[in-house]
């Protein structure tokens, strides 16, 4: 025959990364398959898993009123790993549509109290977790931080030895150095290392009227907190219930009675909110110099860099209305709170317009302006916002968080809290 | 001509690769479904033509070889050992399905700097018959007769890769050979290639 090779045409980029998707796509699916024990059966080892079956129905027998017996064929009972590097990768066990994100490694560990176990080695999973019902509970564990699924969609970014956890629907139950809490739709856990989150977190002053705006405190990288962050769903919550959780708990043991006393009531108590007691005098003391003067003062590459944080001073300049009550600059925080996930520019422009008046919100929404555009990776902005805060409130709720994340945007460190 | 590898790695770093796959290393395991895909869409290319199912088979043969890589030994290059099981995966699929034949639209153009246009036409004519012939071969007679007469492989490789013995593989791609002799003699276009190629052969 010919001698001629006929050329191959070139195997095409795009056509190499749909069946490079497709082939660890279906290595993820059987990970998880054998991890719950689906994993498909070969002619040959057949034979034996029916006689195991077999010798062990008798013993199956003997465990039938226990919880175990109720659970779902598919629970992990051995390990299996899956990494990601540069794609995500998406699979199903247990009744949850688990996204591992790139860079990423879950674990599905033995199961432990008939619990799913996906533990987090590194990166992000975000997981849709059905209803459990009679099911065994789903779990994710990252560091020392363990979210107990109860039926949601939530994410969980591994921070150390610690992990961030947020929730877009439904509840889940985070513990972390021994303090187990629940948390609900829309809000997020950040870890700190000062001790448990609840204590890390009762650092932001509210104004006089309290409850002021719920607190969650972010962890820096080295792990030292260094912001704030707000929960939208809990702006929504009703000030009964903010009520109940706005002392800030000191010792654990005085945690877990508090817990288990809402328990008793059954009131839900969200994970490291807490509403800090007034801080009129810092807030109002500092803000007698006129905000136009304090915009001026500040920095000229940081204000240049900075549009908002110039409207901002601008409109600080206009008189505040004189029906404004402290009532309606809370609700007007909160409002901002519960649009960041949804909307964060509408929500900036509240807490610009709140912090170009006076007092502890106009504090409150500077500080969070600031922390809402690190978030949205605009470091120049955030700068320039740090610095009219430490300018206008140096001995502010938040002046210590405030140098903290300033520094860290300096050194280059900068970007997303979250 | 090198076999299958694209990037030839020594044992020493084939072994460290195959260890780091089967450990569960993502990242490994998509450096070696990069350095190997492109030498296994050759390879199922050569046996089967062009086929709107090479993406299904490429992905399968990658699959199998993540699934079995904790069985490499090392005792043949990973190269050699990923072209084996892309053959078994192409024999497979023979086995099962009589694919269609090669569309004329996707059957590559041949020699390109052949200035004969009308050579170039019939040469690709003649190739995608050719495939239709070799369809109705043995799966093993064509796995064969394709590595050795189509893409050129010494014998003593395509019977390394077919993992079978070099007497058996010369016999397979003789009788291949005879039948597509055979079958070619009814076509007159691929008589005509067929007798073109003896002539140069000789």
């Amino acid at each position: 025959m010919t001698r001629e090779q006929p050329p191959v045409p070139p195997f095409g980029e795009a056509a190499v990364s749909r069946v490079e998707r497709g082939v660890f796509a279906a290595l993820d699916r059987e990970a998880a398959e054998r991890a719950a024990g689906w994993g498909p059966v070969s002619r040959t080892r057949w034979r034996g898993r029916a006689v195991a079956v077999m010798a062990s129905a008798l013993a199956a027998l003997a465990v039938l009123s226990t919880r175990h017996f109720w659970r779902a064929p598919g629970l992990p009972a051995h390990d299996a790993r899956i990494a990601t590097a540069t794609s995500p990768s998406h699979l199903t066990v247990e009744g949850a549509a688990i996204d591992v994100a790139p860079s990423s490694a879950i674990t599905f560990a033995d199961e432990r109290d008939g619990a799913t176990v996906v533990r987090l080695e590194r990166g992000t999973v975000t997981c849709e977790v059905a209803p459990r019902g009679t099911r065994a509970p789903f779990v994710v564990e990252a560091g020392t931080t363990r979210v107990t699924v109860v039926g949601t969609r939530f994410g969980v970014t591994r921070v150390g030895d610690h992990a961030e956890v947020w929730v877009t629907h439904g509840t889940v139950e985070v513990g972390d150095d021994g303090v187990t809490q629940l948390l609900y739709a829309g809000e997020r856990y950040v870890p700190g290392t000062a001790g448990p989150a609840a204590d890390t977190v009762a650092r932001e002053a509210a104004p006089d009227e309290a409850p002021a705006a719920p607190v969650l405190a972010v962890a820096s990288e080295t792990g030292s907190p260094v912001a704030s962050l707000t929960g939208s769903e809990v702006a929504r919550e009703k000030p009964q219930r903010s009520a109940e959780r706005s002392g800030a708990l000191s010792r654990p043991r005085e945690r877990a009675r508090e817990r288990a006393d809402l328990a008793s009531r059954g009131a839900r108590r969200p994970l490291s909110l807490t509403l800090s007691p007034a801080d009129g005098g810092e807030g109002t003391g500092k803000t007698s110099e006129s905000p136009p003067a304090v915009a001026a003062r500040a920095s000229e590459p940081a204000a240049r860099a900075s549009e908002p944080a110039a409207r901002a001073s601008e409109r600080a300049s206009e008189p505040a209305a004189p029906a404004i009550t402290s009532a309606m600059l809370r609700e007007r925080f909160q409002s901002a709170v519960a649009l960041e996930v949804r909307d964060p520019l509408a929500a900036a422009r509240i807490y610009r317009e709140l912090a170009s008046g006076s007092g502890p919100w106009a504090a409150n929404a500077l500080f969070a302006e600031a922390r809402l555009s690190t978030e949205r990776g605009q470091p120049d902005a955030a700068q320039a916002l740090l610095s009219l805060y430490l300018e206008r409130f140096p001995s502010g709720p938040n002046a210590d968080d405030a140098r903290a994340l300033l520094g860290r945007l300096r050194g280059g460190a900068g970007g997303s809290l979250r | 001509m090198r076999s299958v590898t694209e990037v030839a790695l020594a044992p020493a770093e084939e072994q460290d690769l195959a260890r780091a796959c089967t450990a569960g290393d993502r990242a490994a395991q998509v450096r070696l479904f990069r350095l190997e895909v492109q030498s296994v869409h050759r390879l199922l290319h050569r046996v089967l033509g062009a086929s709107s199912m090479l993406e299904d088979l490429i992905q399968e043969t990658f699959i199998r070889v993540f699934r079995s890589l904790a069985s490499f030994r090392g005792e043949a290059h990973l190269g050699t050992w990923i072209g084996r099981i892309a053959l078994r995966v192409a024999f497979d699929h023979l086995r099962q399905s009589r694919p269609a034949a090669a569309r004329l639209e996707v059957v590559p153009d041949l020699a390109s700097d052949d200035p004969d246009a009308e050579r170039q036409l019939m040469a690709r004519e003649g190739l995608r018959r050719l495939y239709r012939i070799l369809e109705r071969l043995d799966a093993k007679q064509r796995i064969a007769f394709t590595l050795c007469a189509i893409d050129g492989r010494p014998q003593q490789e395509v019977a390394s890769l077919m993992s079978a013995s070099l007497v058996a593989t010369k016999a397979r791609i003789w009788r291949a050979r005879r039948e597509v002799d055979r079958l070619a003699r009814l076509d007159p276009l691929l008589e005509s290639l067929v007798a073109d190629s003896r002539e140069v052969a000789r």
